[in-house]
Parts: structure tokens; sequence; C-alpha cells
């Protein structure tokens, strides 16, 4: 074989942007390229679409009762308070997270005490803020260490709590402190078309 | 030029020599192998009948158990076997606390190893959601939610089930990354944990390091070769690992309750959270840490603590330089008892009992890993 110097000399300098250049280009490639694959995991527009609003009827509804409706396939509570219950979430509770639903956790129109729009009539997304279990109607007890600064210890009342880990919420879904939760639970966006009739979902 | 042969292709060109004073504790490497190329095959089997959706899933296993020739054999070895991996995973782990197998020239062993168990852990939460009873169901929607911890946590969490709630797209894509995805990357991670292992050699009991690689291909000192004499030990075990497995499949299938929950023979219903809702016996560990911490975000911080943790072994290792073997096997041994624990615990339902002393309880977790890598 007969190769001149000048054919076995490499030019470095050469080979360095061409490495630059093609890992440069690559690296816009392969980035460019996950977008698409990254975007086709989210739900699609028709996912969304099936999202709308429901209609219940709540003319049935007694004092005391909850029923659970299916919006966006999370499970929603209509429960029509009674007159004591609404007078004990007035009463400041020392032992309530967020007891003034500072966190955007509510439309705006139930930023109050019962956290709803009529006072009696409480509409709730049923699923635990901490990991998404759905919390049972029981009756809890102030007394244990979790409620050590409740100065009416022993009384028992009425609220929500989750089989997964233990959070506690009032009769508000108003989470207490000291609980895995760090949230209160989620008011949907609701109104009523008549006396009888809840919208939820606009 | 020298034409490849069949042979250095499969085993590659050197012999393998191991230390001549291995024990039990190191067979249960090649049990793995074993346990895992059963699940592979039953999982393989079982993927001919299952049907990836919601309105058929729950259907098809019980189409499978009922129906096909022996499809209630099948299915019931891979439930169980995934059981027996964790088993087998745990000792293992505990073979490399007891001998030091982190320690230098073997760290990269140690990381493919703990990367392994991880995914191992990730593949078994995919598999979980399969058969769409209660247990799957909710076991998803709690497991999955730690990550609305994270920052942009609706999102992530969005993007994880590719639905608002877990659904038929959820269930489709657990099944794609359950039989595709995570068993194309265990593969690999296990050819690297082995030849990662190949070429250091394996450590020993004794804790003197003994060099198991030849140059010449003659057997180095207090070495044996691997072939046959480690294989056949290896066979051995793998025999007695069957008949035992044989005795759980045929006899208690559902372990106690450990693995099958009765749970999961209702179907998913995505507007009723049971009751009691239990871990599987093998995470029940990492959700007493993640449900003993009343704050959301401290709690899933500890638990991936304690499931990063065992990287920091190596380096444990290197900070400290008086070691006693005894009070390290005594430290290890401590640290197991407080794992089972942690994991009788994560099976209970919650009482605000025994919360105190579960955050005692984790504390010593912690600080006794910590001491048994120092010392």
């Amino acid at each position: 074989m007969n190769h001149s110097d000048e054919e076995d000399q490499v030019d470095w300098q050469k080979r360095k942007l061409l490495k630059a250049g093609a890992c440069m280009l690559g690296g816009i490639g392969i980035l460019a390229a996950m977008y698409p694959f990254l975007k086709s995991l989210e739900p699609t527009d028709q996912q969304l679409a099936e999202h709308g609003s429901v209609t219940v009827d709540i003319s049935h509804l007694h004092e005391n009762e909850q029923i659970t409706v299916a919006w966006q396939a999370k499970p929603v509570w209509v429960m029509r308070r009674s007159q004591a219950d609404l007078h004990a979430l007035t009463a400041a509770n020392p032992d309530l997270l967020d007891p003034n639903s500072l966190q955007n956790q509510q439309p705006h129109f139930a930023q109050n005490p019962y956290r709803s729009l009529r006072p009696e009539i409480l509409v709730l997304v049923g699923l635990c803020t901490h990991l998404g279990c759905i919390p049972n109607y029981a009756t809890l007890r102030h007394s244990g260490a979790q409620f050590a600064s409740d100065n009416s210890a022993q009384q028992n009342f009425a609220g929500f709590l989750c089989p997964c880990h233990g959070s506690r919420y009032d009769l508000a879904g108003r989470v207490f402190k000291n609980m895995p939760a760090p949230l209160n639970l989620v008011v949907p966006p609701y109104h009523f078309l008549d006396e009888h009739t809840l919208v939820i979902g606009q | 030029m020298n034409k490849p042969k069949l042979k250095t292709v499969f085993f590659g060109k050197t012999k393998h020599f191991v230390p001549n004073n291995l024990n039990v504790w190191y067979v249960f490497g090649a049990l793995l192998l074993g346990a895992l190329a059963m699940q592979y095959l039953s999982g393989l089997w079982l993927a001919f009948y299952y049907a990836p959706s919601p309105d058929k899933a729950f259907a098809s296993i019980q189409y499978i158990m009922h129906q096909v020739h022996y499809g209630w054999l099948i299915r019931t070895i891979h439930t169980t076997c995934a059981s027996a991996i964790f088993i087998l995973l745990y000792l293992h782990l505990l073979r490399g606390l007891l001998y030091r197998s982190y320690r230098s020239p073997r760290q990269l062993v140690w990381y493919f190893g703990v990367l392994l168990f991880w995914l191992l852990m990730l593949e078994s939460f995919f598999g979980i959601l399969l058969p769409w009873g209660q247990t799957s169901y909710w076991g998803a929607t709690v497991v999955s939610n730690v990550v609305t911890a994270l920052p942009h946590g609706a999102s992530l969490l969005t993007l994880l089930r590719g639905d608002y709630q877990i659904s038929g797209v959820t269930l489709t894509r657990f099944y794609a990354l359950h039989i595709v995805a995570l068993p194309i990357l265990l593969i690999f991670l296990i050819q690297w944990h082995i030849r990662a292992l190949h070429q250091v050699g394996s450590g020993n009991p004794g804790l003197s390091p003994i060099e198991t690689r030849s140059l010449d291909g003659s057997c180095p000192k207090q070495c044996i070769p691997f072939f046959p004499e480690q294989a056949l030990k290896d066979l051995l075990a793998l025999i007695i690992f069957f008949i035992l497995f044989a005795a759980v499949l045929f006899f208690k299938p559902d372990g106690f309750g450990f693995l099958k929950d009765k749970l999961n023979n209702i179907p998913a219903n995505p507007m009723q959270t049971p009751e009691t809702i239990r871990p599987l016996w093998y995470l029940a560990s990492f959700y007493s840490i993640l449900r003993a911490i009343p704050n959301k975000l401290y709690g899933v911080l500890l638990l991936s603590t304690s499931v990063l943790m065992w990287l920091l072994l190596p380096l444990l290792d290197r900070l400290s330089k008086h070691k006693t073997q005894k009070l390290h096997q005594i430290l290890v041994w401590s640290w197991f008892v407080c794992w089972l624990t942690l994991t009788y615990l994560g099976l209970q339902p919650i009482t605000s009992g025994w919360v105190c002393a579960l955050g005692g309880i984790i504390g010593l977790y912690f600080f006794l890993f910590i001491l048994t890598g120092l010392l």
C-alpha cells in the first residue's frame, strides 16, 4: 500500500467539529422525538369531553342523608346536614388545619364555614387528599394524642374517616391537624337549577 | 481469525472459579434466576388468555382459573412465585448485608442489584392492577398517588395514569409496562449484574479477599471451579426450593391470605374503598413507613429514603475502619427484626395505639441500617 504522509494525517480539528455537530443535532432530534411520545401519555380530548356535568335530583334527600354520584369517574357526595351540624361547623375549632378554607380546594362561592352554596347542602369530591381513597362517614371521637389541643375532649361528633391511612375530616370536608392528608377535601364546581335540582361540574 | 464458538457465545471466554468456602447463603442468586424464569414462563402463558380491559380483565382471570386447562395451576404459579421471588430477594439482600457484598471492589455489582430490587417492586406494582379486583384497584390508587407529593404532582399523576382516575387506559398501560418494558429492562440488568460479578469474582463469608480470576485457566488458590462444583450445589438448592414451592402451591395456594387477597375476588369498584386495605407482605414495611408520618410530603420523603438507602452502603463502608464481624452480624439481625416488625405492623389495620411505638421502630430501623454499614 502506498499512502503518502498527507493521506495518513488525521484532521482532528475536523473530527472534533463533526462529533460536536452530530451530538448536538442528534440531541435536538431525540428531544424533539420525545415530545409526541410523552404527549401521547396524556388523556385525550375525548376523555376530557366525557367529563361533563351531572344533574342530581335532591328532592328526596332527607336530613343527615348522604348520596354518592359519579362525576369525572370520581365519587361526589351530596349530603343534607342538620342545623346542629351546621352550628358545630361555625364554632372555631383549633384542631382544623385550614378552618377558613384558604387553600384553593373549592370554588370561590364555597369559601365559607360550611364550604357550600346552600349551608345545609354539602357537595364534596369524596377522595382523600392524601393518597386518593374514599373516606367514610363516621362518628369521630376527640381523644388521644392526635387531638391533644382540643379542650372539649371526649366529645363525639360526625365527620369523615379515611380507611386507608386514617385521615379525618369534619362535616365540611376540612381536614384535622396532624393527619397524613395535607388539604381539605375538594368542593367541585356546582350550581342549583331550582329548589331540587343540583348540577355538578359547571 | 478465530470463528466464534457457541460455547463462548453462551458462557464467555473465561472459566469461572468461586471461593471454596461459600456457604448456603450464596445460593439465593441462582435461586432467583430460577424463580424469575418460572415467573417469565407462567406470565407468558397467562398473557395468552388474559384480556387487559376493565370489562374483561376480571372475567378473563375467572376464565383462566376455571375454564383453561391447568389455568388455575399457571395462575397460581404466577401469584405464588411473585412472593417467592421477594423471599429469595430479601434473603439475597440479607446475605449482602451479613457478608458485606457491597464492599469495594463489588460496588457496581451492588448498584445493579439495588436497581433490580427497585425494578422488581415496580414490576409487582404494575402486575397487581391487572386482576382488576378491589385490592388491585385501590392498591394502584394509593401507590400511584404517592407522586402527588412531588411538585406538579397532579399533572404527573394524570400522565402516569393516562386518565383522571385509574381507568382502562391505566390498565392497558400498566399491562404493557408489566409484560414488555420491565421484563426487557430486567433481563438486561440481570446480565449486567452477573457480568459485573464475573469481572471481580464472588466474595466469601471469610471476608478475606480471595482472587478468583485465573490468567492461565488453572484453578486459583482457595478456589473451586464454578462448573460443576458450585453449579451442582445451586441445582440441589433449586430442587429443594421447588419442593417447598410446590408444597405451598398445592396445599396453601393463598398462603394464609398473604399470597392472594380474598378482597381481590370482588371486581374493582371506583365508588367504594374497601374497609380494610392491606398491602402485599413484601411491600408492607414501606407501607408502615409511609403511613406513620402524619404529613404527606414527609411520609413520601421517608419512604423514598427507605428505598434509596441501599445505595449508601458502599459509601458507609469506606467511612469507618473499625470493623468487627460479630458486632456487624448482630446489628444486621437486629435491623432485620425491625424490618419484620414494620412488615407485621404494615399488615395491621390503622389503630392510633401503636403510632408512637411505630415512630421509634422506624427511627431504630434507619439507625441500625447506617450503623450496620459503618461497623
